[in-house]
């Protein structure tokens, strides 16, 4: 009950501003003639007994003011004062308000790209079932820097290592580029090469057809791609017969063996890998423009961290 | 002679007293207040008047322009159902503390 009548009340002093002031004015200028009226009753000139009036209304200002900041909702009116007085200040002094401005908007600015990365990178889990046993492993040079890995280094690790459950390669955030033709326009396409295995590593189905065979790695096999979500649906319109069908990729046919379920898009591992389709190491191979490679492994189930690392 | 100050938090509950007698304006409310008070009382515009327009927004009091018997305007207060319990409220508080402080300040 209360509460209701003092939001009106503070809407009705809001909204009909200069009624309330013109009402305060007019109580105030009541006071003063009664009680002058009172003083002339007592004897007092009409000039002096104004004059006492005013003195008992003890500044007629000061006491409206005292009514204004005295209400509920006083509040509004100082924070809209406050408001005028800051952007009179700022319209006074411009070049500082400029730097001020700005200075503000870059700290927020790079705050916020700084927490976008630190977000997509530690706090947004990998789009993988168990990420917590997906390892990557880099090749380094004696000095520290990354190197890139050898197809032949990468088998004989396949072959021996012990703690991880299985291994696979791939081109990781590199990409070989590749001509498309024969679909419409001719465009370039920028093609992940993975190695047999992969999928399997990341636990990831397709939604059609099936991932690379072994056999498909080996240099001369038959070219074979397999197509994310988004590049099926936007170069192919989504066709449910696509599988067997041939892709020409720098004037080389590529089979289409497979298209990935939608979550395993690389768009959520990596921005641009939104459309990229995957290749068999059997293509990249032999492709002149080498690019960094990386191995994913797989930790097997009994196994942790630091022995895989030993 | 030297007026005495209106303890604090006690001129709502006089204006709501002097107001539970008859609807009355801000002049006539601080005239009676005076003369209830044997003179010791004289409350100040800058007092008053904020003190009625928040009873006033509280929905304690009711005000309208209505004219005097000098053929006057003036704007009117009266009590409302919730200004009149708040009154009874108050006033009840009120004779505790004062009987509490008579009573201490007489027991010591």
């Amino acid at each position: 009950m209360t509460l209701l009548h003092r939001a009106r009340s503070i809407v009705r002093w809001i909204a009909h501003r200069n009624k309330a002031e013109q009402d305060l004015d007019d109580e105030m200028q009541a006071f003063v003639e009664m009680a002058a009226a009172d003083q002339m009753r007592e004897g007092a000139t009409p000039g002096e007994a104004h004059r006492l009036a005013l003195l008992q209304l003890g500044g007629v200002e000061q006491a409206k003011e005292r009514v204004r900041t005295g209400r509920h909702g006083a509040w509004l009116d100082d924070l809209g004062r406050d408001v005028r007085y800051g952007l009179r200040q700022v319209r006074r002094n411009r070049a500082f308000s400029a730097i001020a401005i700005a200075t503000l908007a870059l700290g927020i600015g790079v705050n916020t790209a700084m927490f976008s990365i630190f977000n997509a990178v530690l706090l947004r889990p990998l789009p993988f079932e168990e990420p917590q046993r997906l390892v990557r492993i880099f090749t380094k040079t004696p000095d520290g820097r990354n190197f890139e890995l050898s197809p032949g280094k990468f088998y004989s690790w396949q072959r021996n290592a012990r703690s991880f459950e299985d291994m696979a390669m791939s081109s990781g955030c590199g990409f070989r580029e590749l001509a498309l033709t024969g679909t419409g326009a001719a465009r370039l396409v920028r093609a992940t090469a993975v190695s047999a295995g992969f999928f399997e590593i990341v636990r990831a189905r397709p939604a059609l057809g099936r991932v690379f065979r072994q056999e498909e790695d080996t240099p001369g096999g038959r070219h074979v791609v397999i197509l994310s979500d988004r590049f099926w649906k936007t170069e192919l319109g989504g066709a449910p017969d696509v599988l067997g069908r041939k892709l020409k990729l720098s004037d080389e046919a590529y089979t289409i063996v497979g298209v990935m379920l939608r979550h395993l898009d690389p768009s959520r591992t990596h921005r641009q890998g939104a459309r990229r389709p995957w290749e068999s190491l059997s293509g990249w191979r032999r492709a002149p423009e080498r690019r960094r490679r990386s191995l994913s492994g797989a930790v097997r189930n009994e196994c942790n961290f630091d022995a895989a690392r030993a | 002679v030297e007026k005495l100050d209106i303890p604090q938090g006690t001129l709502d509950l006089m204006i709501l007293t002097i107001l539970a007698r008859e609807p009355m304006h801000g002049y006539g409310i601080s005239q009676r207040l005076t003369a209830l008070s044997h003179d010791e009382f004289h409350v100040n515009p800058g007092s008053l008047f904020p003190s009625l327009y928040r009873l006033e927004q509280d929905g304690k009091l009711k005000a309208e322009w209505r004219p005097t018997e000098n053929n006057r305007r003036a704007k009117y207060y009266r009590l409302t159902a919730p200004g009149r319990r708040q009154l009874e409220q108050h006033r009840e508080r009120w004779n505790r503390v004062s009987f509490a402080v008579t009573s201490v300040l007489e027991g010591a």
